[in-house]
């Protein structure tokens, strides 16, 4: 090996020098971060592989559930409150019940209702503010104790819930009772998961 | 000169191939060693940074295109659905769990009824998913009958966690009166029944029409109204 001068030699110092201060120390912290985002892509990646598995195990879950079921929640918790198709149904359960109707009104959507139940789904359930809508609905029959017994009972095995909130049972002087009744049935709103 | 005379000579005799010249010695100075380690190994740095950063990137990129085929199967419609059908699940089956038998209520008014007792008026009042409060004009023909019906309240009804009797009020007789009710049953009194709601769990039995009335199907809302399937 022969020898370098000595000018020779200190350049060949400040070259090393300067390569591995401006070159391999960036690149060494630019290495650096690429492995760091890789493993937050890596990370990221095995979050939505796990979304996505859920995803599927869901889907076929629900795939699962037969159409009669489906049409059966549905029912249950509609959409959209159909008041004359639901002010029917009352009105049938009464003409079934044996009891006389006096009144029957729709009253619209119960906002304080559904204030109520939020404030008991934060302890109870975890609905929160996602619980359904209740829609009022007032009820006056007339009828004898046994049939307006027989109509609460229908009430309590309709297709959907029909929920009695107030109930003012009063003797009449002919001998049979008026029964007033403040009834609530639930809508299944759907705005908040829209908007999430 | 004879031939042996050099050997006889006292001078010292060498051969030629004897006379090997010395090599003069290898220097090594430390300056030029560090000046060559320092520029190699930098070289060798650079270089070994060089195709690691690329291998690093080419793996990056593998993971950013893997992450977005990912991100490409992820449906929003999916989702949408599913959650969906779950929100409406939690939300019937949380209507469920809070539903109240008003029979049931009323069955458990009659079993602690005396005879004799009438109830003037019952309001029943549903206070939010907590309980259901009744509140019973009740009229009865005695004090004894009153503080008999008391204990019943008080003692006999499983499903009220709170009884208070109140408002004790004695209706005196006129003539006039004594065809009303409230009069034939001159001692009333309030009685504030109390049962939450988790006590009062629907029971299916089977209905008894009280009259017969034309059978008239109700309807299956599914079909009738404009509810839309899932």
């Amino acid at each position: 090996m022969k020898s370098l001068g000595l000018f020779s030699q200190i350049i060949a110092i400040i070259l090393a020098v300067v390569v591995g201060f401006f070159y391999v120390q960036p690149t060494v912290t630019e290495i650096g971060e690429i492995q760091t985002d890789t493993a937050r892509y890596q990370v990221e990646r095995k979050k939505i592989q796990e979304i996505n598995q859920q995803l599927a195990q869901n889907i076929a879950t629900f795939e699962s559930v037969s159409r009669a079921d489906k049409e059966q929640l549905a029912v249950y918790m509609p959409r959209q409150a159909d008041d004359i198709s639901i002010m029917r149904d009352i009105s049938f359960i009464v003409d079934r019940a044996g009891v006389v109707s006096t009144a029957l009104s729709y009253n619209g959507a119960s906002t304080q209702e559904a204030f109520l139940f939020s404030e008991d789904d934060t302890n109870g359930s975890d609905l929160g503010d996602q619980a359904a809508t209740p829609h009022a609905f007032t009820v006056g029959i007339t009828g004898t104790y046994p049939a307006i017994k027989d109509f609460l009972r229908l009430l309590e095995q309709n297709h959907y819930p029909l929920e009695v909130h107030q109930l003012t049972m009063s003797a009449t002087e002919t001998g049979l009772m008026d029964a007033n009744l403040s009834l609530i049935t639930y809508v299944d709103e759907l705005s908040l998961v829209t908007s999430n | 000169m004879p031939p042996n005379a050099s050997q006889s000579s006292f001078i010292p005799k060498r051969g030629p191939a004897q006379a090997k010249r010395r090599k003069p010695a290898k220097r090594i100075f430390l300056f030029s060693l560090i000046s060559y380690s320092l520029i190699f190994a930098s070289l060798l740095a650079a270089g070994g940074s060089y195709l690691y950063k690329n291998y690093m990137t080419s793996l990056l990129q593998n993971e950013v295109v893997l992450l977005d085929s990912e991100i490409d199967t992820f449906s929003v419609a999916d989702l949408s659905v599913v959650a969906e059908f779950d929100l409406t699940l939690k939300r019937a089956a949380d209507r469920i769990d809070h539903s109240a038998s008003i029979v049931t209520v009323l069955d458990a008014i009659d079993s602690v009824t005396a005879l004799p007792v009438q109830i003037v008026e019952l309001d029943l009042t549903r206070s939010g998913d907590q309980e259901l409060v009744v509140v019973a004009n009740i009229a009865t023909q005695s004090f004894d009958s009153a503080i008999f019906q008391r204990q019943l309240l008080v003692v006999g009804g499983d499903l009220f966690t709170n009884v208070v009797i109140e408002d004790v009020a004695v209706s005196v007789a006129s003539a006039e009166d004594e065809l009303q009710t409230s009069v034939s049953q001159p001692i009333t009194f309030t009685a504030t029944l109390s049962a939450p709601i988790e006590v009062l769990p629907y029971r299916q039995t089977p209905v008894e029409p009280v009259v017969d009335v034309p059978s008239i199907p109700i309807s299956n809302p599914a079909t009738t109204s404009n509810q839309t399937a899932l």
